[in-house]
């Protein structure tokens, strides 16, 4: 035992709690005195003077400081006194920075009252969009730029406060209103879609901004009654309806307005009911166009009315087919499809694919021609799928059967999967099981039973290449024992070897 | 509160031998900020626990998913941060803290209707578990959440990052929209019991509600509900204009209250009339030796930039 070294050791240790229980002893010294200012400020606030003061700084208070009673001010100077003692402690010195600063900018002394605000923002993150909050309040007339800056660190604090994002918005509509319609999409974005949906409601209620803006706040409109036709009560709809009727007489916006009006009840008869729509074709700051926000409305109120009213339904996808960027819309078009199939509507089906067969394979052409390989799995999938599903393995033309849009499905996949090695990215596709079976049934419908194995086999290799093992044994037992029976020899080897690796 | 602070737990247990000598000494300074500390984070931040759950009901996923069981951590996580960040008078985590019960669980679970065509629909569809062991979920009965459509067979079985992305993208852009929050709240808020017990103020006619945590989440237009009942007959009362009276020292162990005016009433199947202060004289009595619950029935968050109580805020300026 060394002895020495233990005492110096047992007094380095006394002293270092001496030294946390001094700091504990501080922080709570800081709180207790800030809370004592607080109740002299407040105390202050209370008592009668011969001139009503205001409670807090108000933007004409530099010029217009009330009278105060000499017990008033005497509080005053004892809440300040104690607030620079708080704003010594870390534990209290952001609201205590920030009391000064509310005292300071009652009292006119706004350089006092700027410092003591940067202060708090700097000193105190948890509370720092409060502060900034207020200090834009106090900024808004005197210093609009500074306002706005201060404004902006407060929803960055806080993005989901609305007080925060009422003052940024009330501070852009005064001095930078272009600034507005970027702020409510990131609104809009977050979900946020009240707030923003007022903001596009002044804007566009005002008629003082660019005819680009107010197509814009509308686009934003339509937006969200397409994000939010699944969740939104006919309440919510109803709001909008009549949010937006005052506006229908805008010269740039008033069609547009009416005809999305006319969209949250019903269909549109036909083109007309959207023309305004169509013609919305200019990407603004890299959001979505117009048409773009009008399709994904017309999408998302045709699946929701989809299990009670298939009329409709059937409507709101022709519409939104219509507006596909490059021709008809392939996401629309394939929602139909599933319309028809699920239904069992072979006749409309068929003429649905007559009306846009020729459109969609220039469109699919084009894909192909651009590399769109994602696009094209889907839409030889899709198809293959449908015509499945109704048993079409044959048809006049060569690709309206089952069989030619899933063969070309696979090797779509097989192209897929070549360019994303290419591009690195790790994105792999493989026929389904499903798919696979449906192909093995075509050829089996159509009298080619030996081209079963090729293609089951190759769909388990595929799955297996891109990391569906699983799936990859799956799909062998759509092969039957005479399917394995026929097989020769380098095929059956294929096959034990792909039955048996896990 | 609910659950004694770690550090004076743990300390309890270790062997006496361990606190001789001089650096028993610093480990016993170091034990005793801890357990400060963490008696002050609980003291601080003691929210409602409630719990989320994420099943995978769909095989091509169970079956396929790399890293699955990471990959539904990793979702669940996700999804009680959104709905933590959404609503934000409770802790959503995955598991609840040793020693603390949750108020309920959210079972948020992705599952195919198979009788779509051409091919099965994935769907999110979010579920309320049992309160008894055994019983079945119950579904909220909100609108499914399509992951990938009967068109598309291009499900990312075997892809996690891209699986996660998909579910996520789309599961979390509709909880976190203002249009889902009110169905959501009456089917699965409102739910939840965030206090056992009332205290009726009759001097100042309004209701007190002891509740476990101190953080006042509450907006003032927020709404609350009492179920009580009383000799086999039941009773509610709707409490309005809420506010919050922390640190109160009321009874049982409970160290904050929320507070509301009564906005209706009723007992026994007929309406308690209210008097021009939002009050009936028999309130008290009705409600001694009552057992009573307390829901949320209107959620509305408290701005977080809402003025606390040591400090000054500046007046709003004019809204746009």
């Amino acid at each position: 035992m060394n002895r020495p070294k233990h005492a110096l050791l047992i007094l380095l240790c006394l002293a270092a709690a001496a030294t946390l229980h001094a700091q504990e002893a501080r922080k709570l010294d800081g709180r207790a005195t800030l809370q004592q200012g607080v109740a002299e400020q407040r105390r202050a606030l209370e008592v009668p003077a011969a001139t009503t003061a205001p409670t807090t700084a108000t933007p004409g208070a530099a010029n217009a400081a009330p009278a105060d009673s000499g017990e008033r001010r005497a509080a005053l100077q004892r809440a300040e006194a104690a607030y620079k003692l708080a704003a010594t402690d870390a534990a209290s010195r952001g609201p205590a920075l920030h009391n000064l600063a509310t005292l300071a900018a009652r009292e006119g002394r706004d350089a006092e009252a700027r410092q003591y605000f940067e202060q708090a923002i700097a000193a105190d993150d948890t509370r720092k969009g409060f502060y900034a909050l207020n200090y834009a309040r106090y900024l808004q007339d005197r210093d609009p730029p500074a306002a706005l800056r201060a404004a902006r660190v407060a929803v960055t604090a806080a993005p989901d406060s609305e007080l925060a994002n009422v003052q940024l918005g009330a501070l852009l509509w005064r001095h930078a209103p272009a600034q507005m319609l970027p702020l409510a999409r990131d609104l809009a974005r977050r979900g946020r879609t009240e707030l923003a949906t007022r903001f596009a409601l002044q804007c566009l209620r005002s008629q003082s901004r660019p005819d680009a803006e107010r197509i814009g706040w509308l686009t934003l409109l339509a937006r969200r009654a397409a994000d939010e036709y699944p969740i939104a009560s006919d309440a919510t709809r109803a709001q909008l309806r009549a949010d937006l009727a005052n506006i229908e007489g805008d010269p740039v916006v008033g069609r547009g307005v009416a005809q999305l009006r006319a969209v949250l009840v019903a269909p549109p008869a036909d083109r007309a009911g959207i023309d305004w729509w169509l013609a919305q074709r200019e990407p603004q700051d890299g959001e979505r166009t117009g048409s773009e926000a009008m399709r994904l409305f017309l999408l998302a109120a045709g699946e929701a009315r989809a299990g009670t009213d298939r009329m409709a339904a059937e409507r709101y996808f022709e519409r939104a087919i219509e507006l596909g960027e490059r021709g008809p819309d392939p996401e629309a078009f394939l929602r139909l499809v599933e319309l028809y199939a699920t239904s069992q509507a072979r006749e409309p089906l068929a003429r649905l694919m007559e009306r846009y067969q020729w459109e969609l394979f220039s469109e699919k052409s084009e894909a192909y021609a651009r590399g769109d390989w994602p696009l094209i799995y889907r839409m030889h999938i899709a198809l293959g799928m449908t015509y499945a599903y109704l048993q079409v393995w044959t048809s006049s033309s060569p690709f309206q059967n089952a069989v030619f849009q899933l063969e070309n499905a696979q090797r779509a996949a097989v192209q897929l999967n070549a360019q994303a090695e290419r591009e690195r990215s790790d994105t792999r596709v493989a026929l389904p099981t499903r798919a696979l079976k449906a192909l093995a049934d075509g050829y089996r419908a159509i009298g080619q039973a030996t081209r079963v194995q090729r293609a089951v086999l190759d769909g388990a290799e595929q799955l297996r290449r891109v990391g569906q093992p699983a799936d990859s044994v799956d799909a062998l037992a759509i092969l039957t024992p005479l399917d394995v029976q026929a097989m020769d020899a380098a095929t059956r080897t294929r096959y034990q070897a792909l039955r048996t690796q896990r | 509160m609910s659950g004694s602070p770690a550090g004076a737990t743990g300390m309890r247990g270790h062997p006496a031998r361990r606190w001789r000598g001089p650096a028993a000494l610093c480990r016993l300074a170091a034990t005793l900020l801890f357990a400060l500390a963490t008696a002050q984070a609980f003291a601080d931040g003691d929210k409602p626990v409630v719990l989320v759950q994420f099943e995978n009901r769909v095989d091509a996923f169970t079956r396929n998913l790399p890293d699955r069981a990471a990959s539904e951590r990793e979702i669940v996580q996700k999804l009680a941060a959104a709905f933590a960040r959404r609503y934000a008078f409770a802790d959503w985590r995955a598991t609840a803290p040793a020693g603390r019960t949750a108020l309920g669980t959210l079972i948020v679970r992705l599952q195919a209707d198979a009788t779509t065509a051409p091919s099965p629909r994935v769907f999110v569809q979010l579920f309320r578990a049992a309160r008894v062991a055994g019983g079945q979920p119950v579904d909220l009965r909100l609108n499914p959440i399509e992951i990938y459509e009967p068109t598309n067979l291009a499900w990312d079985t075997n892809n996690r990052r891209a699986f996660e992305t998909r579910l996520l993208g789309r599961t979390l852009a509709t909880v976190g929209n203002d249009a889902f929050q009110d169905d959501f709240v009456t089917r699965f808020v409102s739910s939840l019991p965030i206090a056992s017990s009332i205290i009726p103020q009759a001097d100042e006619r309004v209701i007190d509600v002891p509740v476990a945590w101190t953080q006042n989440l509450l907006a003032s237009d927020a709404e609350l509900v009492v179920q009580f009942d009383k000799a086999s007959r039941r009773g509610e009362m709707r409490l309005g204009d809420i506010t919050s009276r922390a640190n109160t020292g009321a009874p049982g162990g409970f160290p904050a209250r929320l507070r509301g005016s009564i906005r209706s009433a009723a007992f026994d199947s007929r309406p308690l009339p209210l008097d021009a202060r939002r009050w009936n004289a028999g309130i008290p009595d009705l409600l001694s030796g009552a057992r009573a619950f307390c829901f949320i029935a209107k959620y509305r968050e408290r701005d977080a930039l809402s003025p606390d109580d040591d400090l000054f805020a500046v007046p709003a300026g004019e809204s746009p």
